[in-house]
C-alpha cells in the first residue's frame, strides 16, 4: 500500500541512546532503512528493542543522537505527529483500544487524516481485503478478540494511515506457532506491496524469513548487524539469545 | 534510640526548649481576645495532626474528619447537658464514640480505592450535618448551649488564659503521641502504605488493618479536639462542623505540609492567625486560600514543611550531592546456614500444582506445575509474555490463581494475601522496582524487619516502652543489614536519588529483611552492568547457603545459566521445558520458543570456553 | 401504592439531574482518572449563570441556558489546564486541587451574586398534569426531557464522531492514542469542558427545583458522584441507572425519615458501594492497564 505521494525516504538511524532513570537501555545504536526494504532488529529479552522503537516514536525520551526520515528530523517531532509523516506503529502487546468495535479501531487508525475523503474508506476496504476476518468481526468490540486477531487489527489500524514506514513491535509476541505463520505471511505480503518494514522481533526465525537484513542487539547495543541470510546460518546469533 | 535520635528532622532540643518556654509565657503577652484565637488554633492543630496522620502518613483520602470532630463534640454536649453526666466522663465517652466512627468510617476504606474514599467520606459527613441539623436531641440549628465548664481541682478553667494551658498540655502530649507513631514502626508501616500498597504487603503490612487504624488515629485527633472545643466554647451548633470548615481543614493540611506533624501544626494555626485578620472578609479568604491551595498542589505539593527539603535538594544538586561521594561497600556474605539440602521425607519448597490464571478468556498460565526442593537456586526464563511474572503474582499472592494450588514447605499458600505469605517466609522483589521512594533506605529496611502484626498496636497507647525497645532491637539488626549489604552510607538517603544499580540490591535487602524461606526475584539484574550482574550472582549464592531457596525469573541467560542449578522455561503460559541449564539450552522446544526455529538447534554450540 | 407511585415520580426529576452530574463527572474520571471535586461547584457557577442570564438579562430559558453551558465550559478548560502538570502523576494531588478550585468558586460566586441565594422562578407554568390520580409537574416533565435529549446527543457524540472515538481511545490507552495521531491533552481538555457544561445544564435545570446559593453544590454534587459509583463510574447507562437510584432513593427517604434523608441515603449508599465496590456496571469498564 504505498502512499499517493511516495518519495524516497530513507530512515536512518545514528547514535540513539534512551536512558530510563539511571538505566541505559539503549546505548548508542545506528541503522538505517531504506524505501522498501524490511530490517529487522532482534535480541533475547530486555535488549533494548522495544526502547528502540518506543524513542523512534518519541514516546520515551531519547537522550542523544539522530533521527532522520526523509526530510525530516524525527527528533524534533512530538510522538503524536509522527504518524502524520508517514510512519506507522504496531505496539508490543497490540494496545488495541479494547472498549471501541473493530471498525472503530480501524477508524482511529486514520485519525490524522480526514474521515470523509475517499482515501480512508479505500484504505479500509484495503485493510478488510488483507484480514477478511477483521470485516466478519467489524462490529465486535475488540477487546473480545482474540490475541490473534487482535495482531491482525493493531496491524490494520497502523496501516489506516497509509504509511510509507511501519514499525512492528514483537507481532508474535504470546501467538502460537500457526498465528506466527499467518502474521509471516501479512508480512511478506507489505514487503511485496513496497512498504518500509522495522521489525522487531524475539522470534528470529518470522525476522529472518520477513526482512532482506537484520540487527542484532544485545544488552542495548548492536551486537551484530548483516543480511537475514547471513545472520540465519550464524550460531552467534543463538549464543547470544541463550547466553551461553 | 541512637538511631531515633539521628533522625535527621529531629528538630535539636535547645529549639524544643525555646518553644516550651514561649509558649509558657505566652498568655502573659497577648490579651483576652488573642488567647481566644490561639486556643482555637490550638483545636484546629489538633484536627489538622489528625488529617495529617491519614492524608500525609498514611494516603487515605479522609474527608469526614470534621465529622469525627462533630461526634465527640455533640457527644460530651449531649452526655453533659441531656444525661448530667459530669464532664470528663463524657468526654471519655465521647472520645471513644468518635473511635468507633472513625473504625466505622473506615470500613469502606477495606473494599475501595482511595479515590472513591474521597467521595464517600464527603457524603458520611455531609449525612452528620444532616443529622445535627435536624436531631432533636442535638438542639437542631440552634444548637446546645450552657454545657457545665470542666472541672479541674479547683482551677477555674472558665478562664481562656487558664484553659489555654490545659489546652496546651494536652496538644503537647498528643502532638508527642502522633511524632511517636509517626517515628516508630506503625508510623513507617503507614507511610510504606502509602508509597506503595503492593510491595508494603509483600513485607508484611496488613493493609486493610492498617487503613482502619489509619481512620482510628485521626478519629481519635479529631475526638480529642471536640471535646476540648466543647469545654472551651461550651456552646456548639452546626455551622462548626460544615462542608466549608472541613475544605478549611483540609486546606490548613495542604499548605502547611500534609507528610509532616509540624507541617500541618503550622498550617493550622497559621490559617487560623490568618482567618481571623481577615474576619471582615471571609469570602476573600476562603478565595484566597484556594488559589493559595492550588498553587500549592501544582508548584509545591509538600507543603511549607517541604520547603526546606526541596531547597536542600536543590542546593546539593549545585553542589554535586553528598550520594554521589558515598560508594557502595561490598556484599559480606551471610554465614553459611543450616543444612540447604533437602532432608529425608521433607516437603519440596515450593510446589505449583496445575495452576492456572485467566484474564478477562485470555489464559496467562495454563496448569504450570513446578517443584521447587529446599536450598536450590531455581531459574524460570521464557519469551516475554510467556506468564512468568503472572507466576510469580500467583505464588505471592497478589493474584488469585484460576485453578490448581500453590503450596509453601508442605502447606497450601494459594489464596493468602500477600502479607499473609510474607509472614510465612515467603519474600519478593519487582520487576519495576517498588521501594518506598519517600522513606530512606534505613526506613524501607526498618519496614520489612518489623515482624509485629498491626493488631500490637494497643502498646503504643498500654506500652510505649515496649515499642521503645522494639525500635532499639530493629534498628540495631537494620544497620546490621545495612553493613552487610554495603549500603551503610546510603541509609539516610531516599531511595529515588540512588543509581539503580544500588536501588536493586536495596530491594534485595528488604526483601532479606523479613528472614524469608523462599525467595522470589524478578529480573533482579535487568539494568545492571557487568559487574553489578557478577555481584548479583554471588549475593543470590549466598543468600542460598544461608538456608534460603531462590526463584528468579532472568531474561540475562548468561546468569541463569551460570547461577541456577535447575531452569524451568514458559511460553505460552505452559511448562515447555526443565532441567539443568546445559539440557535446556540444547533443548529443540526451547530453542524454538525462543527463536522461533528448531533447525538451528542442530547446529554446532560455539566453543564453551568463551563463556564470559 | 398510589403513595408508592407518586414518590417515585417525586425521584425522577431529580435522578435526571443526578444521572446529568454523574454523566460529566464519569467523563472526566474515565478520560483523566481524576476525581473532580469541583464538578459540584461548577455546577452552582452554571445554576448562578444560567438564572442570572434568564431572570436578570430576560433571555429565553433555553438561550440562558446554552451561555451558562458556554461559560461553565470556560471554567472547565482552565481547571485542566492549571492542573495538567499533574495529569498521570499524582491522581490525589489533583483531587486536592480540584476541592481548591471548588472553594474558589464558592468564593467568587459570593462576590459576584451575594451570600443569600436565590430563588428561581420555573419557565413553565400551569397546573401540574394529572394521570390516573398521579400529579406530575410540566416542569418536571421538562427536566426529563432535557436531560433525555442532553443523553442522546452526549451517546451520539461519543458513538458518532471523530473526535468522540479519539475521547474514548484516550481513556482506554494513551499511548496507543498518541501513536495513532491524537493529541491526548486537547483531548482531556475537552472531556473536561463538556464535564463542566453538563454540570452547568444539571445547574440550570436545578434552579427552578430547588433554591440556589453559593454551596447549594455540596449536597447535589455529592449524590451525583455517588450515583456514578453505583452506576460503575466510566459509562452513559450506568450513570442514567445511578442517578435514579439515588433520585428515587432520596425520594423515598425524604418521605419515611423527614429531616435525616440525607443521612440515610448516605448510609444506604455506603452500604451498597461496600458490596459492589465496580458498581452496578462495574465489570464493563475497561481497565487503565
Amino acid at each position: 500500500m504505498p502512499g499517493e505521494d511516495e518519495k524516497a525516504e530513507t530512515l536512518t538511524v545514528e547514535d540513539l541512546s534512551v536512558h530510563y532513570g539511571g538505566v541505559c537501555a539503549v546505548r548508542s545504536i545506528g541503522f538505517s532503512v531504506a524505501p522498501g526494504q524490511s530490517v529487522g532488529i532482534i535480541g533475547a529479552n530486555g535488549a533494548g528493542k522495544t526502547s528502540t522503537l518506543k524513542a523512534l516514536m518519541g514516546l520515551v525520551p531519547r537522550s542523544g543522537g539522530r533521527i532522520r526520515f526523509g526530510g525530516t528530523d524525527l527528533t524534533k517531532v512530538k510522538a503524536r505527529d509522527v504518524v502524520r509523516h508517514g510512519i506507522g506503529y504496531v505496539p508490543e502487546g497490540r494496545h488495541v483500544f479494547p472498549g471501541l468495535s473493530v471498525e472503530k479501531n480501524l477508524m482511529l487508525g486514520a485519525y490524522a487524516r480526514s474521515w470523509r475523503d475517499g482515501g480512508t474508506g479505500e484504505a479500509l476496504a484495503e485493510v478488510y481485503d488483507l484480514f477478511p476476518v477483521l470485516k466478519e468481526m467489524r462490529s465486535r468490540l475488540a477487546g473480545a478478540l482474540s490475541g490473534g486477531q487482535q495482531q491482525m487489527l493493531a496491524v490494520g489500524r497502523a496501516l489506516m494511515s497509509r504509511p510509507r514506514l511501519i514499525l512492528l513491535d514483537e507481532p508474535s509476541m504470546g501467538l502460537s506457532p500457526k498465528l506466527v505463520e499467518d502474521i509471516l505471511a501479512v508480512l511478506v505480503r507489505l514487503r511485496e506491496e513496497g512498504l518500509s518494514l522495522l521489525l522487531v522481533e524475539q522470534n528470529a526465525k518470522l525476522t529472518f524469513e520477513a526482512t532482506s537484513d537484520c540487527v542484532v542487539m544485545e544488552n542495548g547495543e548492536v551486537a551484530m548487524t548483516g543480511t537475514s541470510r547471513e545472520l540465519r546460518e550464524d550460531v552467534q546469533v543463538r549464543r547470544i539469545y541463550l547466553g551461553l | 534510640m541512637t538511631g531515633l535520635l539521628r533522625h535527621p528532622r529531629t528538630p535539636r532540643l535547645g529549639g524544643i526548649a525555646v518553644l516550651v518556654v514561649l509558649a509558657l509565657i505566652l498568655p502573659y503577652q497577648v490579651g483576652s481576645y488573642t488567647i481566644h484565637v490561639v486556643n482555637i488554633a490550638l483545636v484546629f492543630a489538633l484536627l489538622a495532626i489528625g488529617m495529617g496522620l491519614a492524608m500525609g502518613i498514611a494516603g487515605q483520602i479522609n474527608l469526614a474528619q470534621v465529622a469525627f470532630f462533630g461526634v465527640s463534640a455533640y457527644a460530651t454536649a449531649i452526655l453533659t447537658t441531656h444525661n448530667g453526666l459530669g464532664f470528663w466522663p463524657a468526654a471519655a465517652l465521647a472520645l471513644l464514640a468518635s473511635a468507633v466512627i472513625g473504625l466505622l468510617v473506615g470500613v469502606p476504606a477495606l473494599r475501595m480505592q482511595s479515590h472513591y474514599l474521597g467521595i464517600v467520606t464527603l457524603g458520611l459527613a455531609l449525612g452528620f450535618i444532616n443529622w445535627t441539623t435536624n436531631a432533636e436531641i442535638a438542639g437542631g440549628a440552634e444548637g446546645i448551649s450552657a454545657i457545665p465548664v470542666p472541672p479541674m481541682f479547683g482551677i477555674d478553667l472558665s478562664s481562656e488564659y487558664l484553659y489555654y494551658y490545659l489546652e496546651a498540655v494536652v496538644f503537647a502530649l498528643a502532638l508527642l503521641f502522633g511524632q511517636f507513631v509517626v517515628r516508630t514502626g506503625l508510623g513507617r508501616r503507614m507511610m510504606a502504605m502509602r508509597d506503595d500498597p503492593l510491595a508494603a504487603g509483600a513485607v508484611g503490612a496488613e493493609i486493610p488493618l492498617l487503613r482502619m487504624t489509619a481512620f482510628m488515629l485521626s478519629s481519635v485527633f479529631g475526638g480529642l479536639a471536640g471535646v476540648l472545643y466543647v469545654g472551651l466554647i461550651r456552646y456548639i451548633a452546626p455551622d462548626t462542623f460544615s462542608i466549608a470548615n472541613m475544605f478549611l481543614l483540609l486546606a490548613m493540611v495542604v499548605i502547611g505540609g500534609r507528610q509532616s506533624l509540624a507541617g500541618c501544626v503550622v498550617g493550622a494555626v497559621g490559617l487560623t492567625l490568618i482567618r481571623e485578620q481577615l474576619v471582615d472578609y471571609p469570602t476573600y479568604a476562603q478565595l484566597g486560600f484556594g488559589v493559595v491551595v492550588v498553587l500549592m498542589v501544582v508548584f509545591a505539593p509538600t507543603g511549607l514543611a517541604g520547603v526546606p527539603a526541596r531547597v536542600r535538594a536543590v542546593v546539593d544538586r549545585r553542589r554535586g550531592t553528598s550520594a554521589d561521594r558515598a560508594a557502595l561497600r561490598p556484599f559480606r556474605p551471610y554465614e553459611p546456614g543450616e543444612e540447604a539440602a533437602a532432608q529425608e521425607g521433607a516437603p519440596p519448597m515450593l510446589e505449583v500444582r496445575d495452576v492456572s490464571k485467566q484474564f478477562r478468556g485470555l489464559k496467562a498460565l495454563s496448569e504450570v506445575s513446578l517443584t521447587v526442593e529446599r536450598g536450590e537456586i531455581r531459574g524460570i526464563v521464557g519469551p516475554n509474555g510467556s506468564g512468568k511474572t503472572t507466576l510469580f503474582n500467583v505464588v505471592s499472592g497478589f493474584y488469585k490463581a484460576s485453578g490448581g494450588r500453590v503450596l509453601m514447605d508442605g502447606r497450601v499458600i494459594s489464596g493468602g494475601r500477600p502479607y499473609r505469605l510474607s509472614m510465612l517466609g515467603l519474600a519478593r522483589t519487582f520487576q519495576n522496582l517498588r521501594l518506598f521512594g519517600e522513606l530512606t533506605v534505613r526506613d524501607n529496611l526498618l519496614v520489612a524487619l518489623d515482624r509485629t502484626r498491626t493488631r500490637a498496636i494497643w502498646r503504643y497507647l498500654l506500652w510505649p516502652v515496649g515499642i521503645w525497645r522494639q525500635e532499639r532491637r530493629l534498628h540495631r539488626r537494620a544497620d546490621a543489614l545495612l553493613e552487610r549489604f554495603g549500603l551503610t552510607e546510603f541509609a539516610a538517603a531516599p531511595p529515588g536519588s540512588l543509581p539503580y544499580g544500588i536501588q536493586r540490591r536495596i530491594e534485595i535487602a528488604r526483601a532479606m529483611a523479613g528472614s524469608p524461606r523462599l525467595l522470589l526475584l524478578d529480573e533482579p539484574a535487568a539494568g545492571l552492568n557487568g559487574e553489578e550482574v557478577r555481584q548479583l550472582a554471588e549475593i543470590v549464592r549466598s543468600i542460598r547457603d544461608s538456608g534460603v531457596t531462590v526463584v528468579l525469573i532472568e531474561h540475562n541467560m548468561g546468569l541463569v545459566m551460570s547461577l541456577c542449578e535447575r531452569v524451568t522455561v514458559l511460553s505460552n503460559g505452559g511448562v515447555i521445558a526443565e532441567g539443568t541449564p546445559a539440557e535446556v539450552a540444547g533443548d529443540h522446544t526451547v530453542i524454538e520458543a525462543y527463536l522461533g526455529d528448531s533447525a538451528m538447534a542442530d547446529m554446532p554450540l560455539p566453543d564453551p570456553t568463551e563463556v564470559s | 401504592m398510589q403513595v408508592f407511585l407518586q414518590t417515585l415520580i417525586g425521584g425522577l426529576s431529580l435522578g435526571a439531574i443526578y444521572a446529568l452530574v454523574a454523566m460529566g463527572f464519569s467523563l472526566v474520571y474515565r478520560t483523566m482518572g481524576l476525581v473532580n471535586f469541583a464538578h459540584a461547584d461548577v455546577l452552582m457557577i452554571g445554576a448562578y449563570a444560567a438564572s442570572t442570564f434568564y431572570m436578570s438579562t430576560k433571555l429565553p430559558f433555553a438561550v440562558a441556558m446554552a451561555l451558562a453551558i458556554a461559560v461553565t465550559g470556560l471554567i472547565g478548560l482552565v481547571i485542566e489546564r492549571v492542573l495538567r502538570p499533574l495529569e498521570n502523576k499524582d491522581f490525589t494531588l489533583m483531587l486536592i486541587g480540584t476541592i481548591g478550585f471548588g472553594m474558589v468558586l464558592q468564593a467568587v460566586a459570593v462576590l459576584i451574586w451575594g451570600a443569600t441565594g436565590r430563588a428561581v422562578s420555573s419557565p413553565v407554568g400551569g397546573a401540574p398534569l394529572e394521570f390516573a390520580g398521579l400529579r406530575v409537574r410540566t416542569y418536571d416533565l421538562v427536566v426529563l426531557a432535557i436531560a433525555a435529549v442532553a443523553v442522546v446527543l452526549l451517546a451520539g457524540f461519543l458513538q458518532r464522531t471523530k473526535l468522540g472515538a479519539a475521547m474514548q481511545a484516550v481513556a482506554m490507552d494513551h499511548e496507543a492514542a498518541t501513536a495513532v495521531g491524537i493529541h491526548v491533552g486537547r483531548s482531556n481538555a475537552i472531556a473536561f469542558a463538556i464535564g463542566a457544561g453538563l454540570a452547568a445544564l444539571a445547574g440550570g435545570l436545578v434552579g427552578p427545583l430547588l433554591y440556589v446559593n453559593a454551596t447549594m453544590g455540596g449536597a447535589i454534587g455529592i449524590k451525583g458522584f455517588a450515583a456514578a459509583m453505583l452506576g460503575g463510574c466510566g459509562n452513559i447507562p450506568g450513570a442514567i441507572v445511578g442517578g435514579f437510584a439515588i433520585g428515587i432513593l432520596d425520594s423515598f427517604a425524604a418521605g419515611h425519615f423527614q429531616g435525616y434523608s440525607e443521612l440515610v441515603v448516605f448510609l444506604v449508599f455506603t452500604v451498597a458501594i461496600m458490596i459492589r465496590p465496580t458498581g452496578i456496571f462495574g465489570e464493563m469498564t475497561v481497565s487503565r492497564a
